[in-house]
């Protein structure tokens, strides 16, 4: 932070190198560490592999030899794809729709708890949703179905990943409706809507052709996180996906776990596919991108003509946020059933016996991956938080014209590099860096690579919001109290810290809900909640998992809330913040 | 000794050659080296070496039972030798490998992060094979004198693999069904009947997909019950052979999947999950390698008490699973206290136990005092279970070169 | 005026450039101890940033060359909260966060917390807002926000005033209140003080200096048309 301040070029060095080391270093050596195995070098393995096979694509070339690998590339894309795209055509369409309504409150205030169940807990509430034997089939059985036995139909697990499609749109909505607010609070949407209503333009069209063009740069990012992580997820997918064969990412992660060593030179190849085809979706958007600005252009500035059925799309967006909130809230209420439930058999609609057993043994046994949990996620998010303002107060300098750009640009693009490489591509090399380091399986080494994954977050959700501080106030206050740091400390600090505890709360959850990093580099040592809650997922036992899924909800649940009701306390008298 | 004298697989000699030269080596091990120190004056220098040792044991989390197991297991060595051991939870012992094989890799030859991992198969073939394990160990150890290698040989090769005291015999395992008795009162007792009962079932049961390590067993049980001469099973899969000798497994599934769950389009994940589906009648039929777990599950709530066991009539699948130290464990006298606590008659009394998990025991009744056989024989049966008698034959595990071959096989077959 | 000399305030041929583009010719004068100089000029020709060259917030894109002397100190080389000035923009930037009377100890020294409660008492009595102290800034009227924030700027004594249009944001009744208001704490003060502005009010009477485009322009005629 001393950077924003005195602008010293040693400040700025040392914030640009710790940057480079914290961020940049790890992927990169985890990104060699793979691609050495996927180009056939992995010592240590007394494989029947021959070293002329080195820095060779035999590894490559047996990824698709295997019989599975195309019909599981297929539906990684094809479920990336359409959910990623669902879920944003989605989220703008609510807010085209929702935006002059009354909804619009409740939309905004949907968006934290709905971010804050983890997505392995909403997939597994969402089994127990759907299911042929899930709780809306009890629910209408046997009265109106006439059906005692739950019917054999391919709803969850199904060969298209329709569920796991359907997952991630639920799940990814309302992040790109967190990003769509942070995007519209930029600029006077508000005014440009009443200037364009003015010329004759109909709400839908205005904000087609006025307010969308304005806030997709700011939704680009987060529209190829999403792929990202749509094409390399594996708790979810393990969850709703299917299985024969399952997704890429799935595939290489039974790869990289197979009993026989050798499928190490598979997974590692099959890894770098993956950040391959991520690669190639960018380059695929941009050149999307550059054709729909070409082709939009005469139609931009076409003139008004109102061709709008608001009314209708209005009605269907209110119920489409209603379903999302129903299903969510019912994944959530299946959880809780199943958690107080002993025995609860189909066709019953709530169960035969109820019990506290398994939350009262949970709370034992789950003492310290909790606290672990608590502490990484505290910790990570801290940092982020702490790095996000430093980087941003230099930023909003530079907007002033107060200092100069220096590495900006660059540096911002390596800041969200962790959210735009598939973990599995580079968790493997990361592994062995820490190993080599003697860093692994320590809870310092799990709290630095969940800053890499949770600074992309804290710095998207609040970037916004804190280049928008009027800085004449910070000067102001720096005059009046004769000092930077305290005018900093006691007036931006506090004006900001909504928007700053918000932001810890989203950096808090996406930590919480860290799997294979966790896995990979706490080696096993370090046990956090969503560990103990995947192993526990397999669907053993459903009382268990459905605790287990609802602490995993619970730690960043009591995160947002605090974030939301602390400055609420601390400025109940203030009006204006 | 055993390592040195045999090969690292066996090649073309039958099974049972080995058998035999394991039950004439494996029942006196290493006494000739050990002759100047006795078992127990080394084994008291190992228990002062592991005191405030912690042992990290790297083994599969998915059932909450075994978890509790393990936890009773590691107060029980806190209390009696002071060493603390920490369960590490696992989804897939895979994983752990490539974690040994990554410190491999990276050079670390001591202080690494995994002081014991539950394991059997082929990932202790994988273990063994790429020199992830530490010197043979188990001779040294005074309760293993109590296992029953004579009669139980998978606890001497683990899926034809031999051990050569490089891991611990914890326990037995033998694929068993699972049938919901309010839905369908009468079980199958092979492989014909089970398509049988599925025709008029559609749809009640399924296997997980292979790789899974119960899915496999499935293909594999299927196998042997379908070739005309199971005595090639025995013989490492010879390419050219495969597919004549695999051809009659494949006819079959092809005619038993349209008959299975969700039309054998998908599958469960795990066994664990068929026991879920089971009590939510979505399958009539699961299976598992443990055969208490049936009573286990109903005396849990987990499964409703008109679940029975039953096993196929020419017998199935059994083997051992072991617990292993890797070469480069860092509490090592720890892990080997440990291992050592888990094969005594009180650790596996108690997890013999069907209300505690119902594991069978690896020890030989004949070894034990008299008041812990007797114990042994007084220990419930479960309302589920099979008598011993009722169990029936065990099958060896095939070569374990079949399992490699069935996967993928399988894997091009139905999963692409 | 002589014993006032050492707090006056002065600039020597004082020149601000962008891209070697000069925005005014050099200016010079010096501003005595509760004098007012008035800068007035279309919008554009640099006012705000002879201000912002003052106060010492210059963005890094404009060059200045020339002195600049407070209290016979060279400003020059201090960053901005060294420099012992007020600032008032039209906007009063009071703190939202904090109530009336926190806004007002913020620029008030650390010290004794009863002398600073009763700076805080007095500084409300003088402009006639007694008991606002506990009052949340969002409900003042803007007129009273206005003079909060002017007296926050006071209580941190500082050696010259500032002001870019501080009167321009209130209506017509108000905006004569305020400027009196201002004008009287300036002389209480006794702090040279320069004022930017487009407004020919706020050239209150001809004892007041102006400025315009870096000419120094006649003193004291009001009825001077630069």
């Amino acid at each position: 932070m001393t950077v924003s301040w005195s602008g010293s070029r040693l400040a700025k060095s040392l914030l640009i190198a710790l940057i480079c080391l914290v961020f940049i270093a790890p992927i990169l050596i985890g990104l060699i560490g793979t691609w050495l195995p996927a180009l056939g070098y992995l010592p240590g393995l007394n494989s029947n592999y021959d070293s002329s096979r080195y820095l060779s694509l035999d590894a490559m070339a047996q990824v698709f030899a295997h019989p599975s690998t195309v019909a599981s590339l297929k539906l990684s894309v094809g479920s990336a794809l359409s959910a990623t795209f669902i879920a944003f055509v989605l989220s703008q369409w609510l807010c085209l729709n929702l935006y002059r309504s009354a909804l619009w409150g409740v939309l905004k205030h949907s968006i934290a708890p709905l971010l804050a169940i983890p997505h392995l807990a909403f997939s597994v509430g969402l089994v127990f949703l759907i299911s042929p034997s899930g709780w809306l089939m009890r629910l209408v059985s046997p009265v109106l179905t006439g059906m005692s036995i739950p019917p054999d139909w391919l709803i969850v697990n199904d060969t298209y990943a329709a569920s796991l499609t359907l997952g991630l749109v639920l799940k990814e909505t309302p992040f790109f409706l967190l990003m769509s607010l942070s995007a519209l609070s930029r600029f006077e949407h508000q005014k440009t809507l009443q200037i364009a209503a003015s010329l004759g333009y109909s709400h839908p069209v205005a904000w087609q052709k006025l307010i969308f063009p304005q806030m997709y740069p700011q939704l680009r990012l987060p529209m190829l996180a999403v792929l990202s992580y749509s094409l390399s997820v594996i708790d979810i997918s393990l969850v709703l996906g299917p299985n024969a064969p399952a997704t890429f990412a799935v595939l290489v992660n039974q790869w990289f776990g197979h009993s026989d060593l050798n499928f190490r030179y598979l997974g590692a190849a099959g890894a770098s596919l993956l950040l391959l085809l991520v690669l190639m979706f960018i380059l695929l958007l941009y050149i999307i991108e550059v054709f729909l600005k070409k082709a939009t252009k005469s139609w931009l500035v076409a003139g008004a003509k109102d061709l709008a059925k608001e009314v209708v799309s209005q009605w269907m967006a209110k119920v489409t946020l209603f379903f999302m909130l129903l299903v969510s809230v019912g994944c959530m209420a299946g959880l809780l059933v199943w958690s107080f439930s002993q025995r609860w058999r189909f066709p019953d609609a709530l169960p035969e016996l109820y019990s506290l057993k398994y939350w009262q043994k949970s709370g034992l046994q789950l003492l310290e991956p909790l606290q672990n949990t608590a502490i990484i996620g505290i910790s990570s998010a801290l940092i982020a938080v702490l790095i996000c303002i430093a980087l941003l107060q230099w930023q909003s300098k530079v907007q002033l014209g107060s200092a100069k750009p220096g590495f900006k640009k660059s540096l911002l693009w390596l800041i969200y590099v962790p959210m735009l490489v598939p973990q599995v591509s580079f968790l493997f090399g990361v592994q062995v860096l820490m190993v080599r380091l003697n860093l692994d399986g320590q809870l310092l080494s799990v709290i630095w690579i969940h800053l890499l994954f949770v600074m992309p977050y804290a710095y998207l959700t609040l970037a916004q919001v804190y280049l928008r501080f009027d800085e004449r106030y910070l000067q102001q206050a720096s005059i009046l109290c004769q000092s930077k740091w305290r005018a900093f400390i006691y007036v931006k600090l506090p004006m900001l810290f909504k928007p700053i505890a918000f932001s810890f709360a989203v950096a808090f959850a996406v930590s919480v809900a860290q799997y294979l990093p966790t896995l990979y580099i706490g080696a096993g040592r370090v046990n956090t909640i969503t560990l103990e809650s995947v192993v526990l997922a397999g669907g053993s036992d459903a009382r268990v998992s459905a605790v287990f899924a609802l602490w995993q909800f619970i730690l960043p649940l009591i995160v947002y809330v605090a974030a939301l009701v602390i400055p609420q306390i601390c400025f109940r008298n203030r009006r204006e913040l | 000794m055993l390592k040195s004298t045999q090969k690292k697989s066996v090649d073309s000699a039958a099974l049972y050659r080995y058998i035999a030269v394991a039950l004439l080596t494996a029942s006196s091990p290493s006494w000739a080296l050990d002759s100047k120190e006795t078992i127990a004056e080394q084994w008291q220098k190992t228990l002062a070496e592991a005191k405030g040792q912690t042992v990290y044991f790297n083994a599969w989390g998915g059932s909450q039972t075994i978890n509790d197991y393990i936890s009773w297991a590691a107060k029980s060595v806190k209390e009696q030798y002071q060493v603390t051991v920490k369960q590490v939870k696992i989804t897939d012992t895979g994983d752990v490998v490539s974690r040994i094989l990554a410190e491999k890799t990276a050079n670390r030859t001591t202080g690494g992060s995994v002081d014991l991992v539950w394991v059997n198969g082929e990932n202790f073939r994988a273990m063994k094979d790429n020199e992830l394990l530490a010197d043979a160990y188990t001779q040294r150890m005074p309760n293993y004198a109590l296992v029953d290698t004579e009669n139980k040989p998978s606890t001497v090769y683990d899926f034809t693999t031999p051990v050569d005291n490089l891991e611990a015999p914890w326990g037995m395992a033998q694929l068993v069904f699972m049938h919901d008795t309010e839905k369908l009162s009468v079980a199958p007792t092979d492989m014909a009947s089970l398509l049988q009962t599925l025709q008029s079932n559609k749809g009640r049961f399924s296997y997980p997909a292979l790789p899974n390590f119960h899915g496999t067993t499935f293909v594999k049980q299927a196998l042997l019950e379908l070739v005309d001469d199971p005595q090639l099973l025995t013989k490492p899969v010879v390419e050219a052979d495969f597919a004549r000798i695999s051809a009659p497994l494949w006819v079959y599934l092809d005619k038993l999947h349209p008959l299975m769950w969700r039309g054998g389009k998908t599958f469960p994940k795990s066994a664990q999950q068929m026991k879920q589906l089971l009590n939510d009648s979505e399958l009539f039929i699961s299976l598992s390698f443990n055969p208490s777990d049936a009573s286990n599950a109903i005396a849990n709530d987990e499964l409703p008490n008109s679940v029975k066991t039953y096993v196929h009539a020419k017998g199935t699948l059994g083997n051992t699973h072991f617990v292993a130290i890797p070469f480069n464990a860092n509490a090592k006298a720890g892990a080997e206290v440990f291992a050592n606590f888990l094969m005594s008659a009180k650790a596996q009394l108690h997890k013999a136990n069907p209300t505690v998990w119902g594991d069978p025991t690896v020890l030989a009744m004949d070894k034990l005092s008299a008041d812990e056989r007797k114990a042994f024989a007084e220990l419930p049966l479960g309302v589920a279970t099979l008598t011993s008698e009722q169990l029936g034959k065990v099958l060896l595990e095939p070569h374990s070169s079949w399992v490699s071959a069935l996967e993928k096989a399988w894997i091009a077959r139905y999963a692409k | 005026m002589k014993k006032n000399t050492d707090k006056s305030f002065r600039l020597d041929n004082l020149q601000l450039s962008v891209d070697g583009q000069t925005l005014f010719l050099p200016v010079s004068f010096q501003i005595l101890a509760g004098e007012l100089l008035v800068v007035m000029g279309p919008s554009g020709c640099g006012k705000s940033s002879l201000l912002s060259a003052i106060a010492g917030a210059l963005p890094s894109a404009i060059k200045m060359t020339g002195e600049l002397i407070l209290a016979n100190k060279s400003l020059n080389l201090l960053p901005i909260e060294r420099r012992g000035i007020g600032l008032q923009y039209q906007q009063d930037l009071l703190f939202p966060h904090l109530n009336v009377a926190g806004n007002l100890l913020f620029a008030l020294p650390r010290g004794d917390k009863g002398k600073r409660a009763t700076a805080v008492e007095a500084a409300l009595e003088s402009a006639n807002m007694q008991g606002f102290g506990e009052r949340d800034v969002a409900t003042l009227s803007g007129g009273q926000r206005a003079r909060i924030s002017l007296l926050r700027t006071l209580l941190a004594r500082p050696k010259l005033l500032l002001l870019d249009e501080p009167f321009s944001r209130l209506d017509d009744e108000l905006r004569q209140d305020f400027r009196l208001f201002v004008f009287a704490q300036i002389k209480r003060m006794k702090i040279p003080a320069i004022l930017v502005s487009h407004d020919r009010q706020d050239c209150p009477n001809k004892e007041y200096y102006a400025l315009s485009l870096g000419k120094m322009v006649a003193l004291g005629d009001n009825n001077n048309p630069f």
